[in-house]
């Protein structure tokens, strides 16, 4: 079975299951995001408010169903190595953080400086020439 | 429109419109009246990024998306190009390397698809055109000859390009590219912004930054709004140009007429226009590519400079192309992440894109409404199927100076954004609908341009060929 198509059903099984629980409807798509982020990077130390504010500005540029699907993913604890969205919300997390300003040193607890998107903040990729000079 | 005849009329202000029409008016008196019917407006860089931040702006929604101005038969496979003025400039990411020689030349070197009516040296000096016109970045050290440097200088390697450069030499470069490495002719220096469809800081050449001062020019009259739907063609001429514009019915005569719409409406045009050679509108194609994913052990890919950083060409060229197709390999730069504690960069991706040859199970075909034909599309060739399989199996040893953990292969993608082959180039009217320089077999004022001409279908992006091709068209024909 292809990925695309497991992952797929396995949203529409986690939405139906969650649905029929309530905790679907009670759950908002912010609680969500801000679970699987804490849960993908446990090993990090997370500032509270500046998560909750990432995922509040990160819902704003979401369509609902990509809501919808990770909200189902989160419920049935589906990951960034299975999910291509998780993998992208989690990786947007960390670079709308300043954790690779701080040359990604684990043990400083990390901070919201703003979303990534290249349209608000261009030339803000942490890895190219300007930021490591002594690289080619 | 303020006349019943122009000297030149060009369908188009796309690549193949604008490098035509920059030569054409080099050449022509200065009197010479040319009219330019643009299907559709100026949705300017400005209000482009505006919108992209998030920001409403009026001209947003003047031109139709491409998926609404055709019918796509095959919903597994995407065609991908933008309407409007400078047509997929305002899309394009910008990279352009040339072809190689042997890539003219694939029947006689190989015995596989055709060869080209124009060879790479004829080419050489229209590809050096285009590049100055363009501001290239690139190297000084590639694997197709050249006559003069890249305009620019090179965008920098990652450590992952530096391993592979050390190891294949000439066969891995810096990325020749229209993106500036530095800021040049009112361009922004490109900073990796990894989005550029549209450029976040306008680094990268489009047909309204160009500065080539083609649709100021006095000679010229540009008509928005203006939908060409066919020519009238009497014996072995291209009469009169018919399009709609405002809800009217418009005809007008034209000395020479220069269709510059990408392969799927030229096609159109002239399927609707009783073309009578059978071969218009088949062919229909483009590369096919895929993602692979590199995990590093203990190694760090950072540095690089831009979003396509190098291109490999270990898989490119050589006997093998008697069996299966080339593969150029196009390092990514782009601000991707290893979700692992103390890995977050030990990872590379590299798109692999293979070459293709042209089939007549795809093809493009008159719709019942006239502006949408409808577009077939069966499959890619077996001859790039095989070159998957074996990339899939070099790989490896092809990265072996890295320290490579693992290799993951996505699925391919459903289009890499090119449309090629539909009024192909050939020596005579049976093997192709163009000669070599763009002109119609049968009708011998009209040229078609753009990558619709490319009788196969090399891994290389198509738009510096396809410009360089129309520059040289001009060239020798006025």
């Amino acid at each position: 079975m292809k990925r695309r198509k497991f992952i797929t059903i396995a949203g529409v099984g986690a939405l139906v299951t969650a649905v029929a629980s309530g905790k679907f409807l009670t759950t908002s798509f912010e609680d969500s995001a801000e679970s699987i982020i804490r849960r993908e990077l446990n090993f990090l130390k997370l500032d509270d408010a500046g998560l909750r504010a990432f995922t509040k500005d990160y819902s704003a540029l979401k369509d609902r169903n990509f809501k919808l699907i990770v909200k189902s993913y989160g419920l049935l604890g589906v990951g960034s190595g299975r999910s291509g969205k998780i993998h992208q919300m989690v990786s947007t997390y960390l670079l709308s953080t300043d954790f690779f300003t701080n040359k990604m040193d684990e043990s400083r607890a990390i901070k919201y400086v703003g979303i990534f998107d290249p349209y608000r903040r261009p030339c803000a990729h942490p890895f190219t020439s300007p930021q490591y000079p002594d690289i080619s | 429109m303020t006349r019943d005849q122009y000297d030149l009329i060009v369908v188009g202000t796309g690549f193949a419109s604008t490098f035509f029409l920059y030569q054409y008016l080099k050449k022509a008196s200065k009197d010479s009246k040319v009219l330019v019917l643009e299907r559709g407006h100026l949705f300017s860089h400005a209000d482009r990024r505006k919108n992209l931040a998030g920001e409403r702006t009026d001209s947003a929604n003047l031109n139709p998306g491409a998926n609404q101005t055709f019918i796509n038969k095959n919903p597994d496979k995407h065609w991908a190009f933008t309407l409007g003025f400078g047509g997929s400039s305002n899309c394009w990411y910008a990279c352009t390397p040339r072809f190689l020689p042997s890539d003219f030349k694939l029947k006689s070197l190989y015995g596989v698809g055709e060869d080209w009516p124009v060879q790479y040296e004829e080419l050489e000096p229209y590809y050096t055109s285009v590049e100055r016109l363009m501001d290239i970045s690139g190297p000084e050290e590639t694997p197709f000859p050249r006559s003069e440097k890249y305009p620019l200088p090179p965008h920098r390697f990652s450590t992952v390009d530096e391993c592979l450069k050390r190891q294949y030499g000439k066969l891995y470069i810096n990325q020749p590219t229209a993106r500036a490495s530095q800021a040049v002719n009112g361009r922004n220096a490109c900073c990796a912004s990894a989005v550029c469809s549209v450029c976040p800081v306008n680094a990268k050449f489009t047909i309204e930054n160009s500065n080539l001062g083609v649709y100021e020019d006095d000679r010229i009259q540009l008509l928005y709004g203006a939908h060409v739907h066919s020519l009238d063609l009497v014996a072995n001429k291209a009469d009169k140009v018919n399009f709609i514009k405002d809800e009217r019915e418009h005809s007008v005569r034209g000395e020479v007429i220069a269709l510059g719409a990408n392969a799927i409406f030229n096609a159109n045009i002239l399927l609707n226009s009783d073309d009578r050679n059978p071969l218009t509108g088949k062919g229909l194609g483009e590369q096919v590519g895929l993602d692979a994913l590199v995990y590093l052990k203990d190694f760090d890919n950072v540095g690089g400079s831009t979003w396509v950083n190098a291109n490999g060409y270990m898989l490119y060229d050589g006997d093998h192309r008697k069996e299966y197709a080339a593969c150029l390999l196009e390092s990514n730069n782009a601000p991707f992440l290893r979700l692992e504690s103390g890995k977050w960069r030990h990872l590379a991706t590299f798109r692999m894109i293979f070459e293709d040859l042209p089939s007549e199970d795809n093809f493009v075909a008159k719709g019942k409404d006239r502006f949408k034909p409808e577009v077939h599309f069966k499959g890619h060739s077996d001859y790039a199927q095989r070159a998957i399989g074996k990339m899939k199996e070099r790989m490896p040893s092809l990265l072996k100076c890295l320290p490579v953990e693992k290799i993951e292969f996505k699925e391919p993608f459903p289009t890499e954004a090119h449309i090629l082959g539909t009024t192909r180039m050939s020596r005579d009217e049976h093997s192709g609908v163009v000669d070599q320089n763009m002109i119609h077999h049968h009708y011998r004022n009209l040229f078609v341009l753009g990558g619709g001409s490319f009788t196969t279908f090399t891994p290389n992006n198509p738009t510096l060929t396809l410009s360089a091709l129309s520059l040289m068209a001009a060239d020798r024909s006025f």
